[in-house]
């Protein structure tokens, strides 16, 4: 299915979001994941199913002051 | 012993509040972390490299024996929503409920906007979050926020990372003197110098990144303003002399020997 990630176009074979995570290789400790605007916790990874055309949002703690 | 800082009802061990950006590597930074004795840490958020994960991450840089207490920030917002949004990001991580409000709409200066901040400040406060804001060094402002719901107020000495110090002392002690909640100054500060001054201003703490992050040894800065809040803090407490224009001996006149 067709999804915006991070602003960017990607076409994957997906269904959940956890999915996604696996495909890139993330570090589940390290991410925190927004599904067309509303927050997606980890232990809900599974079941948020994705529909065609979802906007995720994967992001990190990075430094800064 | 300087008596301890107090925010929301957590008890911190450091009133030096560390920044984890801009280090020449994760070791250097550790180090520095270390020296600091900081317990505060801040940190942005920001969108994964789909390319690279993992690498610009920075919890799994930290060293785990030590507990810290997280403050994630909201920079590159320019508006209150998007600052709300990003706050309840870093809240589903798990790791905090504290927030530094940082909303900058000028990217020359990066001074925070003042009616933004307040607005997210108003927000985050109703929706339970530990809030800081960074904001200009308003004493009014400062006090509104205060009524918003800050835990603590965090005025700017001058814009970040320009290391010009604290450009309207006159301000910052009329916002020390007013609130009645903690006052952390929070960017501009270069050198030992700017924290002292900012302690014996009646600070309750500074936060710093850049000044120990770039400067030529980060760690031996982290350990120069650690002593630097202390000593700043203990004069403070302690009570300066008023300042006057003519000299007073220091062992009294009546005694002088004479020929």
């Amino acid at each position: 299915m067709n999804l915006t990630i991070n602003g960017e176009q990607h076409e994957l074979n997906v269904q959940t979001v956890n999915d996604v995570v696996s495909h890139f290789k993330l570090k589940p400790n390290l991410i925190i994941t927004e599904v067309d605007g509303e927050i997606v916790d980890q232990e809900a990874w599974n079941r948020t199913a994705l529909q065609d055309g979802s906007r995720i949002e994967i992001v990190e703690f990075i430094g800064g002051g | 012993m300087a008596h301890q800082l107090t925010i929301a009802g957590k008890q911190l061990s450091s009133r030096f509040f560390l920044g984890t950006g801009r280090y020449p590597n994760p070791y250097v930074q550790n180090e520095a972390i270390r020296a600091s004795e900081a317990e505060v840490l801040t940190f942005a958020i920001r969108r994964v490299n789909l390319e690279t994960p993992g690498e610009d991450a920075i919890l799994q840089h930290l060293d785990d024996n030590h507990s810290f207490t997280y403050l994630p920030n909201t920079s590159g917002a320019k508006t209150a929503e998007e600052a709300v949004r990003i706050a309840r990001l870093a809240k589903a991580s798990g790791l905090s409920d504290w927030i530094k409000v940082e909303i900058s709409a000028d990217e020359k200066t990066l001074l925070p906007d003042p009616v933004e901040t307040l607005k997210a400040a108003e927000i985050l406060a109703s929706e339970g979050f530990t809030v800081l804001p960074y904001t200009s060094d308003d004493p009014v402002l400062c006090k509104r926020l205060e009524e918003a719901g800050a835990a603590a107020v965090m005025p700017g000495g001058s814009p970040i990372g320009t290391g010009l110090g604290i450009l309207n002392p006159y301000n910052l002690s009329l916002i020390t003197e007013q609130a009645s909640v903690p006052v952390i100054v929070d960017a501009g500060l270069g050198s030992a110098m700017d924290v002292t001054q900012a302690m014996e201003l009646g600070a309750d703490g500074v936060l710093m990144n850049t000044p120990v992050a770039k400067a030529k040894d980060p760690v031996k800065m982290a350990l120069a303003m650690k002593h630097a809040i202390n000593a700043g803090r203990l004069s403070y407490e302690a009570g300066r002399i008023p300042k006057k224009r003519y000299a007073t001996a220091s062992s009294g006149l009546p005694s002088f020997i004479s020929y």
